[in-house]
């Protein structure tokens, strides 16, 4: 079927009736939900790949011309796993003219050297991972005043880097929750033993940047794909004031979600029930890395917030799914993912992508592949954000009401990482947002599909579409009802170039906090 | 045959169909034209005229929209003298005759989309250009849409977009008329009242008006401090307001809630072109 001829006083209609609706959005108040955030943070030193880093990265490494000849011409990226300081340089020189990715570091020397570079080269260290990129964001920008976070492991550094006002779950020695800020968290850890961190490394690029790193032509690269990143990464470790890995103690592990340490079992029992109590909406990170002798735990840990937390899981990163797989359709109610994750997610899930080459063409190309996922978990709800137009899939039965609300807190949603996208890259005014021209015809074009001609007038079928192109959703008798929001962004060159690293998670987190979605998955019958 | 010679004469066809893809394919060929500044034909008056025909079309109204939509694209004095009467015709001036061209929709029976679309067109042709080369009788003509428009604004059950249509157009219409030498104030004070999007629409409209800078100012706390406002900039806004109104403005927190608004729609506007 073809899209009806685009006619401009439809669009113009649909556009300016939207933009009203951003403008709503916009100013939405905090929704005041108890919502936790947890659980795996890490401390992030995010450099953007320079010609001096790079010249420095090659020269302190050794790598001879032959070896990133050889790794430049990979087919992936070399490696899963760096050992020496070689292996980070080839992945990163093969990242540049190929794909981001995120690359295992765990040897002490390459660690302290990535450590040594980073801190030469400047840049802050910053809270890194999705819990600490969500909790900043609910707090911070959108001021909901009953969002916290919890971290498995929270060393003194990793607490010192957390922004003021955000706040912290704790336990006290008899298992008693409490919430505190940042600060003051940070004076409960002095008396404690330090605990470990994970630290990432990111490295990011633009797209078309030539980085040469020697006067000869070939010495040098042209980033083909981007903005992007590769992250270098590492397990919890042990680190000194220096920033270097300490030999003295041991890496830990994390045995259970809320693993608040000092209690007893039974004492981390009687806190989880309470948290289920106190913070009916949960978003969860760190399932995926979890141990297989760690998951029977973990698992008995879900099954106590079943009936009483909805429970949110961004998919990103390491995807990792044979696990996971298990655990969504019994304890998660909603899934966040992007639409470049999509593709591999669905393929490995129910054997099939509606994607060519891991890219859709068309949003009813990646509304096939997110209707197939959200039934193959059983999911109540599923929102996929892209840079084009955001999908938001909810289980029959809905009310209208609902789905207008999942609309707003996306476009909210948008609002908000925009503004933070928008002060992470300039302290200058903050650049025209408004909501992107091909998002709109993307959702004309979807109602157009929805809508279908079979049996109708040309006029019958624009009207149809125009009328569902205004509302932004429908819904399906036992199946899901489905919500498209045209993406909101930047005007200009900034668009081409912004990094957007980080903003998945957020999104994802005011989506769902802002949504008017509550349903947590059911106790399963004995 | 030229492109526009055949979609005007497609405008006559008996398949409303035709008629339709006609003032579709006018409004893209009228965008071409402003975009490249090309000099408008004499076709194009034969267009606009054909148009105007089509802004009453008995089929459908996406064809009275799409010919509102075609006559704001192609512009000019001539499209605004064509769209004007129709606005009348839909917001009749009460005490004034009534409906006076024998208009085949009453604007009871015109559909929302279709009357919006109009509003917004005849904002999108008011260029100063355009303003300039009004005679008594257009500025006559564009006093009553406004003072019309101004009134529909106040009524319960207006169609949300056709009041936002509505504040967009008068926007445009109060920024532009002042630079062209107009004496056409906009009063929509009254719009203040109610609260809501209407007061935050026609905030801006009179900051950008009356204050530029105190509009620039309110743009750069949003960008610079989010949710924060600088006290002595709040006053001095308030005054702004205060003297611009000559009455007295909302409570200092309705305010602040508006200029954080005004700062976001300020942004969208810009980016809309619509901005003077």
């Amino acid at each position: 079927m073809s899209t009806p001829e685009p006619l401009g006083s439809i669009f113009e209609s649909i556009a300016r009736r939207w933009r009203t609706r951003f403008i709503e959005a916009a100013v939405r108040p905090p929704a005041g939900k108890h919502v936790l955030c947890a659980y795996v943070s890490t401390i992030d030193r995010c450099l953007p790949v320079t010609e001096p880093l790079l010249q420095a990265m090659i020269r302190e490494s050794g790598v001879t011309a032959a070896r990133i000849a050889d790794a430049r011409g990979a087919a992936s990226l070399p490696g899963g796993r760096a050992t020496t300081r070689g292996d980070v340089v080839l992945a990163l020189l093969w990242s540049l003219e190929h794909q981001g990715g995120r690359i295992g570091v765990d040897e002490p020397g390459v660690l302290d050297w990535l450590s040594d570079l980073f801190a030469r080269f400047g840049n802050d260290e910053t809270p890194g991972g999705a819990p600490a990129a969500m909790i900043d964001t609910l707090t911070r920008l959108c001021r909901e005043p009953n969002a916290a976070v919890f971290t498995v492991f929270h060393s003194e550094k990793q607490a010192s880097i957390y922004a003021s006002g955000i706040r912290f779950l704790t336990a006290d020695a008899l298992g008693r929750l409490g919430d505190v800020d940042a600060a003051a968290y940070h004076r409960v850890r002095m008396d404690r033993p330090a605990d470990p961190d994970v630290r990432n490394y990111p490295l990011s690029y633009q797209t078309g940047e030539h980085l040469a790193w020697g006067p000869d032509p070939a010495e040098r690269v042209r980033v083909a794909n981007g903005p992007d990143r590769l992250i270098c990464t590492a397990r919890y470790l042990h680190f000194d004031v220096a920033g270097h890995v300490s030999s003295g103690a041991p890496p830990a592990s994390i045995d259970r979600i809320f693993q608040f340490p000092g209690l007893t079992e039974i004492q981390r029992d009687a806190a989880t029930a309470t948290v289920a109590a106190a913070y009916p909406y949960m978003t969860l990170t760190g399932l995926q890395g979890a141990g297989k002798e760690q998951r029977p735990a973990i698992e008995r840990e879900l099954g106590m917030l079943l009936g009483k937390v909805t429970l949110h899981i961004e998919l990103s990163g390491p995807r990792n799914l044979d696990w996971l797989k298990e655990l969504l359709p019994r304890y998660v109610s909603s899934v966040g993912v992007n639409d470049d994750e999509l593709p591999a997610v669905c393929q490995e899930i129910t054997g099939a992508t509606a994607a060519a080459d891991g890219q859709y063409d068309s949003v009813w190309a990646f509304y096939q592949d997110a209707r197939a996922l959200a039934a193959a978990f059983d999911l109540p709800r599923l929102y996929v954000h892209t840079h084009l137009a955001d999908l938001v899939l909810r289980r029959e039965p809905v009310e209208d009401d609902e789905l207008l609300a999942e609309i707003l807190a996306d476009l909210y949603a948008k609002w908000i990482v925009s503004r933070w996208l928008g002060m992470r890259t300039s302290s200058g005014p903050l650049p025209d947002v408004d909501l992107k021209r091909e998002g709109l015809e993307a959702l004309l074009t979807f109602m157009a599909q929805v809508a279908g001609l079979s049996g109708k007038s040309l006029f019958g079928w624009l009207s149809d579409t125009a009328r569902l192109a205004q509302k932004g959703y429908f819904t399906v008798a036992d199946d899901y009802a489905v919500a498209l929001i045209p993406v909101a962004w930047f005007h200009g060159s900034l668009a081409q170039t912004i990094i957007t690293t980080g903003a998945g998670d957020r999104t994802s987190a005011v989506s769902f906090v802002q949504s008017c979605f509550s349903q947590p998955r059911p106790v399963a019958p004995a | 045959m030229s492109d526009i010679r055949e979609q005007v004469r497609d405008l006559h066809s008996p398949d409303p169909v035709e008629r339709l893809r006609a003032a579709a394919g006018l409004g893209r060929l009228g965008a071409r034209v402003r975009e490249t500044h090309e000099t408008l034909a004499s076709e194009y008056r034969s267009a606009v005229t054909s148009l105007a025909g089509a802004l009453r079309d008995p089929e459908s109204p996406l064809i009275r929209a799409e010919a509102a939509w075609a006559l704001g694209r192609i512009g000019g004095l001539a499209a605004l003298r064509r769209l004007l009467p129709r606005v009348e015709e839909l917001f009749p001036v009460p005490g004034a005759g009534g409906q006076t061209l024998g208009a085949e929709t009453s604007p009871a029976e015109e559909a929302a989309d279709a009357i919006a679309t109009l509003i917004a067109a005849v904002g999108k042709v008011l260029s100063e250009e355009v303003l300039a080369g009004l005679d008594a009788e257009d500025i006559a003509g564009l006093s009553r849409a406004r003072e019309s428009l101004l009134r529909h604004l106040t009524l319960a059950g207006t169609d949300d977009d056709v009041r936002v249509a509505i504040v967009e157009t008068l926007t445009i219409l109060s920024a532009r008329a002042r630079k062209a030498g107009l004496d056409m104030p906009t009063d929509l004070a009254p719009l203040l009242c109610p609260g809501g999007r209407d007061a935050i629409l026609a905030a801006i409209a009179l900051l950008r008006e009356s204050a530029p800078d105190a509009g620039a100012v309110a743009r750069r706390w949003h960008q610079r401090t989010g949710w924060q406002v600088p006290e002595d900039a709040v006053s001095a806004l308030v005054e702004t307001w205060e003297a611009q109104l000559g009455v007295c403005g909302p409570d200092r927190a309705t305010l602040l809630e508006w200029l954080d608004m005004a700062a976001i729609v300020w942004d969208l506007q810009a980016a809309a072109e619509i901005a003077p």
